[in-house]
């Protein structure tokens, strides 16, 4: 896989283990992938599939112990992320690189308002006094759709409902034009209708501003409407990886058929849904051989001992999976 | 469905649930957060009757006020012929053997440090059942009943997985036969590829044992999935009923149209064009006279100011709150 | 890294502290055996002997053992601790279980408990003894009734946290009572909390029972007590030094031992109960 001169991101050979009381997590075991510039990748998969970690290790936010990275490279504009120091990686935090996540509450400082937040951000990052970052502050929040700007950057973050602050977080994120934004369930603790808003205005940030944004989440619905890729991850493993249109119309891992046929849907037939069998292995007990093998209807022989590769089927196409292999 | 109305098991007249503020020094009362605000409804035996909603809409409120978990404020609620909304503990308590609740996080609604077969057990104790031949052969077939093993009965909770706990959950409430059962949000804190399994079960269930649900959830396809008829909720009341086949086709209330555009679809050709609805979920605190979406309706005429519209029928069993109809 | 070494540190706290709480409850336990010699039988001729052969620790102004003394009073004053101890969780309990359980009650007893905490419990224990007279009957009563409000606090608290998680409304919906509630479902989930306040409870009491055999208004003579020897001691601290070197060292023994104990196993549960 040579490095496209368009890639913004690429991720080779990730391996995250968390050493615990209970044994060694392999939480993100060999994972690899790129997003161009002015993509969207949608990362997909359920709880323990190491996607949050993945995104984490990004931007060495991850807690190390008990995590700890056990190899890999993460090249942003061709530099490695996990060779930089501190120093070096602050710099990137929120300027070239920002995240938002699922809880919010968790993200604001509750302490300080909006505005100071806000600001906060453009005077470690940029060379501009009070005022001049203030304006930008507020042009910002024009762009977000937040009414009255001028009045919210003096609010503190519990005065403000749920979608107004994953907004001001959206906001936050964007004040120095990253080339990559990382959005970790932005929208899971929201109402549908609260939900539906912070989409629209992701999509028209997209178009505005041309970042590059790696969407994760556990809702493939909600993935398929923004992003143009879509990497589906189970286990610590990439299972598959293709364009969002061929994803749903021709799935080829067993996991995300019957991902795609076990979820309520609006439209379509009503009866007896489709099941995978078993539950999601605790990361303390991942089985041999594939890991999705005993909750698998097509598994065969080899798939009890030995892990599949991840093999490239076809233009932008990998499957993890002995029946492709 | 069914062209002879089935007996009423449950009816609903003008309920509510009124949650006093207290504010001050003294901790007077200075308001109340009218979670439910004058709800009627009927529930046939057999069917399974969805309540959707989002935050704030006062759907849990309803469910666990119709257990006496929470005490209703006013209103009559009519089960089985009798009026058990205003009886004290000691008269409610024989009526628990009829009425179960399910909720949504698994792990918390298991005593963490009770045994499942204690767990499935405690309800018939508590009820006087003290043979112990009799109890264990009843839990032993309840827990087949919700597809786990005999062995598993010597476990405790946190040794499960999340689509197992709830299973254990659904053996507990089954435990003393009720015809009843809230389910509220029973399966959105599962993983995506365990939901349906928890349906199916719940829908193979309803068959087999001739219950009736009161099915509540915010997630829209799984409401779709499981419901015979469907009300949506808005601020303490219910804005639109109708079957499930019915209101997912033909919404009439703006704020069910909005709810229902507002949900993530995979097929790119069944988007249509999406209702973005203005301004927050509103705090059932503050309720302005008239209707109460007019703050976000598209539609809003000023009659919809003065008074609020009626639940009115608009033709085979769909009801709209709404003047538009 | 740093969570190891916290927990090396930890380690090591609950480790001497329990050593020396072994030592303590050893000889508390078995006084009667370690020591042939009566605490309370006087020998006059015998006054102010230095250690000996005989005397371990030689003897005091009545020519008493002060070996004999010693161990009997680490026995009294571990009794008076236990006692207290057993008492106030008992009793904090009780009010903290339906202070935290019933919101209309709570009003109330949280005013009263905040009331009762504004004092030392020294400055309580002290005022009541002073009341009530010396002996251990009394004193026991008046350490409890000021230590009692400390463990309803935090049975409170943890009740009122436990009290909104779902399995105690699914007990409810099963149709168990209030005092089934209490005792079968909220208190098996909030023994840890108790257990570290049941054990910064006796830490506290040994020391607070010290001060008032000291200041004399505890534990009754003729029966020893550790802080009585060292009151009593202190008159011929240029003559017979032992007589306050022993107590002294005694009640460090017993009162780190706790302290130890106690704060060692309160870090260590703490971050569990976050968990």
């Amino acid at each position: 896989m040579n490095m496209m001169l368009d890639e913004l991101l690429t991720i080779k050979g990730l391996k995250v283990y968390f050493y615990t009381r209970d044994g060694v997590i392999p939480a993100v075991d060999d994972v690899s992938f790129h997003i161009k510039k002015g993509e969207t990748l949608g990362l997909v998969g359920e709880s323990g599939c190491g996607k949050s970690v993945t995104s984490l290790s990004i931007l060495q936010l991850l807690p190390q112990p008990p995590g700890r990275i056990e190899s890999g490279e993460i090249l942003f504009c061709g530099e490695d992320l996990l060779k930089k120091n501190k120093k070096e990686i602050k710099g990137i935090r929120g300027n070239r690189i920002s995240m938002i996540f699922q809880e919010v509450m968790n993200s604001l400082n509750p302490v300080l308002t909006i505005g100071r937040q806000l600001t906060e951000v453009i005077e470690v990052h940029q060379e501009l006094n009070r005022e001049q970052a203030t304006k930008k502050a507020v042009e910002i929040l024009n762009i977000v759709g937040i009414p009255r700007p001028k009045n919210v950057m003096t609010t503190y973050p519990h005065q403000l409902s749920g979608g107004m602050r994953q907004r001001v977080m959206i906001a936050m994120a964007l004040l120095c034009k990253p080339e990559l934004l990382i959005a970790d369930e932005p929208t899971t603790a929201l109402d549908v209708t609260i939900q539906a808003q912070v989409i629209e205005l992701m999509k028209g940030i997209k178009e505005m501003l041309g970042t590059s944004i790696l969407f994760i989440s556990h809702d493939l619905a909600l993935v398929s409407e923004m992003a143009e890729r879509i990497i589906v991850m189970y286990a610590g493993n990439i299972i598959e990886e293709a364009e969002t249109t061929e994803l749903f119309s021709t799935p080829m891992h067993p996991y995300t058929k019957g991902l795609l046929s076990s979820i309520p849907t609006l439209t379509g037939e009503r009866g007896k849904l489709n099941i995978i069998k078993g539950s999601v292995p605790r990361p303390t007990d991942f089985p041999d051989g594939c890991r999705f093998h005993p909750r698998c209807e097509m598994q065969i022989k080899c798939c009890l001992d030995k892990t599949p590769p991840l093999v490239k089927i076809g233009k932008n196409r990998m499957v993890r999976c002995w029946l492709y292999s | 469905m069914t062209e002879t109305k089935n007996e009423v098991i449950l009816e609903l007249k003008n309920f509510k649930k009124h949650f006093p503020i207290q504010g001050g020094i003294i901790s007077r009362t200075i308001g109340y957060l009218k979670a439910v605000d004058g709800v009627n409804l009927q529930v046939q035996k057999g069917e399974i009757f969805g309540i959707v909603g989002e935050s704030g809409c006062g759907k849990t409120t309803l469910g666990k006020s119709l257990l006496h978990l929470i005490k209703p404020t006013s209103g009559e609620v009519i089960f089985k012929g009798k009026n058990i909304s205003k009886l004290s503990p000691r008269n409610f308590r024989p009526f628990r053997r009829d009425l179960q609740i399910i909720f949504q996080d698994p792990f918390s609604s298991l005593h963490p440090r009770m045994r499942i077969d204690s767990l499935i057990s405690e309800p018939l104790k508590i009820h006087g059942m003290h043979n112990r031949s009799q109890i264990q052969e009843r839990v032993r077939e309840l827990i087949r009943l919700v597809g786990l093993d005999r062995y598993h009965l010597r476990k405790y909770p946190h040794e499960f997985s999340g689509g197992q706990q709830q299973r254990i959950v659904i053996a507990r409430a089954l435990a003393l036969n009720p015809g009843f059962i809230v389910c509220d949000e029973p399966v959105s804190a599962l993983d995506v590829s365990i939901q349906s399994q928890i349906i199916n079960l719940l829908k193979e269930l309803r068959t087999k044992l001739n219950l009736t649900y009161m099915f509540i959830s915010h997630n829209l396809a799984v409401i779709r999935h499981i419901s015979d008829r469907v009300g949506v909720m808005y601020l303490g009341k219910l804005v639109e009923v109708a079957e499930v086949d019915e209101i997912y086709k033909n919404p009439l209330h703006p704020y069910t149209e909005a709810l229902f555009s507002a949900i993530p679809v995979t097929d790119p050709s069944q988007r249509k064009e999406r209702i973005i609805l203005q301004g927050n979920v509103p705090s059932p605190v503050d309720i302005p006279p008239g209707c109460r979406f007019q703050g976000r309706c598209k539609h809003v005429m000023d009659k919809c100011r003065d008074r609020e519209p009626d639940l009115i029928e608009c033709g085979d069993g769909h009801l709209v709150r709404c003047y538009l109809h | 890294m740093k969570r190891r070494k916290r927990n090396k540190i930890l380690s090591t706290y609950i480790l001497v502290g329990s050593v020396l709480v072994i030592i303590s409850v050893f000889i508390g336990l078995f006084a009667p055996v370690l020591t042939q010699q009566s605490p309370t039988k006087m020998f006059p001729q015998n006054r102010l002997q230095p250690p000996s052969q005989e005397h371990l620790l030689g003897t005091d102004e009545f020519g008493r053992d002060v070996a004999s003394r010693i161990f009997y009073g680490m026995r009294n004053s571990l009794q008076v601790s236990v006692l207290v101890v057993l008492i106030t969780t008992v009793i904090g309990l009780l009010v903290g279980l339906i202070a935290g359980f019933y919101p209309k009650t709570d009003m109330v007893i949280s005013r009263v408990l905040d009331a009762m905490m504004s004092f030392p419990e020294i400055i309580i224990a002290i005022s009541l003894a002073a009341l009530w007279g010396s002996g251990m009957v009394n004193i026991v009563l008046s350490m409890s009734f000021a230590y009692f409000s400390r463990m309803a606090r935090v049975v409170r608290a943890s009740t009122i946290a436990v009290k909104e998680v779902e399995f105690i409304d699914s007990g409810r919906a099963a149709g168990a009572s209030d005092g089934y509630i209490l005792f079968k479902y909220i208190l098996p989930n909030i023994l840890s909390p108790i257990i570290v306040q049941a054990t910064m409870v006796f830490a506290s009491a040994i020391i607070v029972e010290a001060t008032l055999s000291f200041l004399g208004v505890g534990i009754k003579p003729p029966e020893p007590s550790l802080g009585g020897l060292l009151s009593d001691g202190r008159n011929f601290l240029p003559v017979a030094p032992w007589l306050v070197i022993a107590p002294g060292v005694a009640i460090v023994i017993v009162a780190l031992g706790f302290n130890l104990q106690g704060d060692g196993l309160r870090d260590l549960l703490d971050p569990r109960l976050d968990e």
